[in-house]
């Protein structure tokens, strides 16, 4: 039937892109640890170098994290409350408890990996005030790092049921959410790894150019998977009700067409994929980094694309 | 939530207000007051009513029974000619700021010339039986009221606005006063007094109509029992507790031709 909205009343945007970078960052940090860990389970001595900067960057990483989720807060003043309180039926009140646990096993995963070579800075001494200093530093890594995983897979599954809970917004109320961000925060850490990887391995990067090869084939795979789910989600939301159809139409022709069609899936997967499986660049460590730094972008627009993009189909 | 009776639903709603008379402790407690057990004075009434609380078998004394009242209002949009008195109202009983609004009218042209109609949609919070804010609070700053009012510890909330992105009807918002979660509280502060809603009594059109659902002799409950009701969303499950009558599809529909939408912070403030 025809007619307009003569008059509604506006209704803000609930959560914004300090949300977005949220989910981001602690993608980041559990797409490295993923990768920081594996050492610990396959023997991979080539990839121990990865490993090393990985187990690095997924402490720092979710250390910033928290970082938006509070800043977004209307009361931040208020932040320790989801501690003092809880729900069992939010998905937030249980992420209070993930983060702090998720966090301390990889301080300490990074610590026990690099203890031996930490002799005499103030970091030791802290360990060492800390009574870390005692045991098998081997064999604690690899307790804390196990202990980790489980917390790593709960990080990206909580985030994913922030979102795929509500049912309000049907961009967001599907069961793919959870194992969407699982993929994307695998791909983005690696990516993220990989860049920090070539940037800092100074001399030794030509002698490793095989490795990032290698590496960039297998954040290819994952690419793939990830590129067949979320296709497979939008050609079913495109045939389900009307609010999903609704939601498909803004991806796919809408308003957030060029951030889902051209930097999340353009930019951010095919272009990569370009480069990652062409045998002539793909062996050049700066077609590497530049596939990288391109899977960054995508999967950062793909948390606006979700975040954003899931509240801006009218409720009301 | 608060209560062990399953709230009927809009489609069996008679046959089961039918159950609830016959089943309802009112008319046991109706006929032990014919008794003259209710002619005890103040002080036993009181006593009857903290000892309720504790021992079922006095639980139907009707102190008890008035506990368990099931706020709810029914707007029949018939009635209703979009004059928003009821927006305007709620904003001076509540003073709400400047840019956002518990209690709103969202009206619609729909058809085309020359068979055309302008209709009006009062909006308020559902507070929903089964409300999706409160499901998603990770503090427990958003709750259930035993009289069935979605309502908020405002102390408590710390801003994060999931109850916001969780509510399918945009009920909530943020005060920018005093920064934290909002929305309408079906005047539970006039409601304790025996008063009606502000939007209530303001509506010139007499379209609302509020009280509690579970008194068979309300008007609310009478209208729910013998009206065709509609909700917002049935299929969410929610389960509102605002009620309409003449609920045209097209205000149904999400956003009954193409809506305004939600807007970037920027946009509107």
């Amino acid at each position: 039937m025809n007619g307009q909205v003569i008059y509604n009343v506006p209704h803000a945007i609930a959560l914004g892109w300090p949300i977005a970078v949220y989910f981001f960052v602690t993608g980041l940090s559990a797409g490295a640890f993923f990768l920081a860990v594996l050492p610990q389970l396959i023997a991979l001595p080539a990839y121990k170098r990865l490993a090393r900067v990985a187990a690095i960057l997924a402490p720092i990483l979710l250390m910033v994290a928290p970082i938006f989720l509070v800043l977004d807060l209307e009361q931040p003043a208020r932040f320790y409350r989801v501690l003092l309180y809880r729900n069992p039926t939010s998905p937030i009140s249980y992420g209070a408890y993930l983060l702090p646990l998720y966090g301390i096993c990889t301080v300490l995963y990074a610590y026990f990996l690099f203890r031996d070579e930490l002799h005499g800075t103030w970091l030791y001494k802290l360990g060492g005030a800390l009574g870390l200093n005692k045991a098998n530093a081997d064999k604690l890594a690899r307790i804390f790092g196990l202990t980790a995983i489980p917390f790593a897979f709960a990080l990206e599954g909580y985030t994913g049921f922030i979102l795929g809970i509500v049912r309000a917004h049907e961009l967001w109320n599907t069961a793919m959410m959870p194992v969407l961000f699982l993929t994307s925060a695998i791909i983005s850490g690696m990516a993220l790894v990989m860049l920090i990887s070539i940037l800092t391995d100074g001399k030794q990067a030509r002698g490793n150019r095989q490795l990032y090869t290698n590496l960039g084939q297998v954040l290819g795979g994952v690419i793939i998977l990830e590129l067949f789910m979320v296709a497979g989600e939008i050609l079913v939301m495109s045939s389900g009700q009307a609010g999903a159809r609704e939601a498909a139409h803004l991806l796919l022709s809408g308003a957030m067409a060029p951030w889902f069609l051209g930097v999340e899936i353009g930019l951010g997967g095919l272009v990569p994929l370009a480069i990652v499986f062409n045998r002539r660049i793909a062996n050049r460590l700066g077609w590497q980094a530049l596939a990288s730094v391109l899977v960054l972008i995508g999967v950062l627009a793909m948390r606006f694309v979700l975040v954003i993009g899931g509240q801006m189909i009218p409720l009301s | 939530m608060g209560s062990d009776e399953k709230r009927p639903t809009v489609g069996d709603q008679s046959v089961d207000l039918v159950k609830q008379v016959t089943d309802h402790p009112t008319t046991r407690a109706g006929l032990l007051k014919a008794l003259g057990l209710a002619t005890a004075g103040l002080a036993a009434a009181g006593l009857v009513e903290r000892l309720g609380r504790a021992v079922p078998a006095l639980a139907e004394s009707p102190e008890q029974v008035k506990t368990k009242e099931r706020l709810a209002m029914v707007i029949d949009l018939r009635k209703c000619i979009g004059c928003s008195g009821c927006s305007v109202a709620c904003k001076q009983e509540f003073e709400v700021p400047l840019g956002v609004f518990r209690s709103w009218v969202k009206v619609v042209e729909k058809g085309t010339y020359p068979n055309v109609r302008k209709v009006a949609l009062p909006r308020l919070c559902n507070h929903c039986d089964n409300p999706p804010c409160v499901e998603v609070c990770p503090v427990g700053a958003s709750y259930k009221a035993d009289n069935g009012a979605v309502l908020i510890h405002y102390d408590k909330c710390i801003g994060c606005k999931y109850c916001m992105a969780a509510c399918p009807f945009d009920a909530r918002f943020i005060n920018p006063d005093t920064k934290t979660a909002d929305k309408c509280t079906f005047c539970v502060h006039r409601a304790e007094k025996g008063e009606q809603p502000a939007c209530v009594t303001t509506c010139m059109a007499k379209a609302r109509t509020f009280g509690d659902l579970n008194d068979p002799t309300s008007e609310v409950a009478k209208l729910v029992a013998t009206q065709p009701v509609q909700v917002l969303k049935p299929a969410l499950g929610t389960e509102p507790q605002v009620y309409y009558i003449g609920l045209d599809e097209f205000l149904q529909s999400e956003n009954g031709a193409g809506g305004f939408g939600h807007f970037g912070k920027g946009d509107w403030k």
